[in-house]
């Protein structure tokens, strides 16, 4: 069995094996990929991974976003070159929240040293109608807010800049890296204060049409007013342009935003979901 | 009579000291000056307080009481703005000296705009609701205790806001003692114990009748503020508004005491661009960093630890604003990451920028 690693100009051949939500990630700074072929047939399993605090000085680690594998010979192939190329990027520690994972994945995993249990997901998943009472919150947003699509390239990456000198990267770890159009200019939007980007609210659409805000993040006095301006002004974006049931996908990183969730979507609670560490 | 020339003694020096504030203020003043501004603001109250003041007392000994003979319902409305409009100026210099600390914290003026629209309607309505009762009173056939008893609220209420704003603004130099700021040259005593004494002083002018000298005590505060901002002139260079080499060289001691940024370097110089990269960086200069003016069209931006990637994506923007505001410019860039065993002192020799790599040489 063969194992290839992915990059965005191979990525298309394996689409059938891989979640078209996480592979369009391959390419991008942090992420890597791998699939076992067999002989020029058709994919066995594939595994997509990120990099985490790669070029900072904290210690690396990585969270494995994706797994799917046929036959247990097949996840140790992969889980083996992943241990690889994980010890080569000189990873500490790697983590794993994934809801579909066969028993067979889940003892692969078991052998090859991580920690496996079934707990509640950090991902709470609600709908764009689920907004309705936070965009109501404020009649009028304050002009300060500005949307991402009237935002110019340059105070885009300027506002980057900001963020990322104030160590505010939410769930992007490549974020200097991106640009301004991986975000959904529709409903993303920004602060500005003083001719400056001091605020951003970046939300991404996945090829599937799921919502995933991945940067809420305001700098300066006024940070708390304008973290709820610029939800309230999403909010009321994202119910303009898309139907009721589209999904929002909130991942819970941290306490603040497992507060801010709490708040916001009282008695709403993450689905079931294997968890596993290892380091 | 001796009373008199005392008070005129004393209104005359409060006059003089915030006269001099505003002359010395607007002589050194070059371009927009935020916390200056303020200082100015408040030193202009100052003045305004005490010429009402002096005004209201010469008025009182003269022709108050002939006009309000004359008409009775102007005679009450001057004597009102006169009595109520010295506890508005009160206001106004306290409400003033909480935007300059908050200035010279944050740096934001959109942030200080919107407190200070806010903090304008709260002592305007206080004022004009208090105006136009102590008219009415002075009007109406009221006994003098009704209207004693309506300039005593006033007072307290007004002595209530003004304590509200103190607090305030020490809790804003207090909550900005977490993060980590560039030196404000903030001396919150220096204004707030002249004010105490100010305030002491009128207690002892109520119980025992000596001399209100509030005004003067105003008048030192923003006379010892204006004296503290101005120390301030010799770190920064006057035609950037970026701190000077002078600062560069002493703010090893200042980051012991304050933990001030001191991780990454990245240096940028335009040779004959005239200062035009200047308002470029100001524009561009994350919340999180100082910026320094090191010579003729050099410059050296410090800040707290960064990756490689972030400084390349910060000079990358400078570079494309560079090139979109003015073509014929180019600009060099080199940059420098304190090793995590290299003490801030080693480091700052380092700068700027003997043995570090430098990233390319043209905006584009």
């Amino acid at each position: 069995m063969d194992i290839l690693e992915l990059n965005a100009d191979n990525v298309t051949d394996y689409e059938d094996i891989l979640d078209q939500d996480v592979s369009e990630s391959i390419g991008r700074e942090f992420y890597r990929g791998i699939v076992a072929v067999e002989d020029g047939k058709a994919p066995k399993g594939a595994m997509i991974w990120e990099y985490k605090d790669q070029e900072e000085d904290a210690d690396t680690n990585a969270e494995i976003c994706f797994l799917r594998s046929e036959g247990s010979d097949v996840i140790q192939s992969l889980l083996s070159h992943f241990d690889t190329m994980a010890e080569d990027s000189e990873v500490k520690g790697v983590f794993f929240e994934l809801n579909d994972l066969s028993d067979e994945s889940k003892k692969g995993f078991s052998d090859d040293g991580f920690t496996v249990s079934t707990v509640e997901g950090r991902d709470l998943t609600v709908s764009v109608e689920d907004l309705k009472p936070l965009a109501s919150l404020k009649k009028k947003v304050q002009s300060s807010i500005t949307g991402l699509s009237e935002l110019m390239e340059l105070q885009f990456m300027q506002g980057v800049t900001n963020c990322l000198f104030h160590g505010k990267k939410g769930l992007v770890e490549d974020l200097e890296y991106i640009d301004k159009e991986w975000f959904d200019e529709n409903i993303s939007c920004a602060v500005i204060t003083d001719g400056k980007v001091s605020g951003l609210l970046l939300i991404h659409r996945f090829p599937s049409g799921i919502l995933m805000p991945v940067l809420l993040t305001a700098i300066g006095p006024d940070f708390k007013t304008d973290l709820m301006q610029m939800l309230v002004f999403s909010a009321k974006k994202a119910m303009e342009q898309y139907p009721g049931d589209t999904k929002v996908l909130l991942r819970r990183h941290s306490q603040e935003v497992s507060a801010l969730t709490k708040r916001l979507f009282a008695g709403k609670s993450g689905g079931e979901v294997i968890r596993g560490e290892k380091g | 009579m001796m009373d008199i020339y005392i008070f005129y003694i004393i209104e005359i020096a409060t006059l003089v000291i915030a006269a001099f504030v505003l002359v010395a203020g607007l002589i050194v003043r070059k371009g927009k000056n935020g916390d200056l501004d303020r200082v100015l603001q408040i030193a202009l109250f100052v003045g305004l307080l005490s010429a009402v003041s002096l005004f209201a007392q010469y008025y009182a000994n003269t022709w108050m009481a002939d006009l309000a003979v004359r008409n009775i319902w102007l005679g009450a409305f001057l004597t009102a703005i006169l009595n109520c409009g010295k506890e508005f100026f009160t206001l106004l210099i306290i409400m003033f000296w909480n935007m300059y600390v908050d200035y010279c914290t944050y740096k934001s003026y959109d942030h200080v705009r919107k407190k200070l629209k806010k903090s304008l309607l709260l002592m305007c309505v206080v004022s004009a609701v208090f105006t136009l009762i102590y008219m009415i009173v002075v009007a109406l056939p009221f006994p003098d205790s009704m209207i004693t008893g309506v300039m005593t609220t006033f007072v307290i209420v007004s002595f209530g806001i003004q304590l509200l704003y103190v607090i305030n603004a020490v809790g804003i130099v207090w909550s900005a003692r977490k993060m980590r700021k560039p030196p404000t040259f903030l001396r919150l005593d220096l204004f707030l114990i002249p004010i105490a004494v100010g305030c002491i002083m009128y207690f002892f002018n109520i119980i025992l009748g000596i001399h209100d000298v509030r005004n003067l005590c105003y008048a030192i505060a923003v006379l010892l503020t204006f004296l503290t901002l101005m120390r301030r002139g010799r770190y920064v260079d006057p035609a950037t508004g970026f701190y000077n080499r002078t600062f560069l060289r002493s703010m090893n001691e200042y980051m012991e005491k304050n933990g001030y940024p001191n991780s990454i370097g990245v240096y940028f110089t335009a040779p004959g661009s005239e200062g035009k990269l200047v308002p470029i960086l100001d524009s561009l200069k994350p919340s999180d960093s100082e910026i320094f003016s090191l010579g003729e069209n050099e410059y050296l931006l410090m800040s707290g630890p960064q990756k490689e990637s972030v400084i390349r994506l910060l000079i990358k923007t400078v570079k494309l604003k560079t090139a979109q505001e003015d073509s014929s410019l180019s600009v060099s860039t080199a940059y420098a990451i304190r090793d995590k065993e290299e003490s801030t002192e080693a480091f700052t020799r380092r700068l700027p920028f003997t043995s570090v790599r430098h990233t390319g040489n043209r905006a584009s």
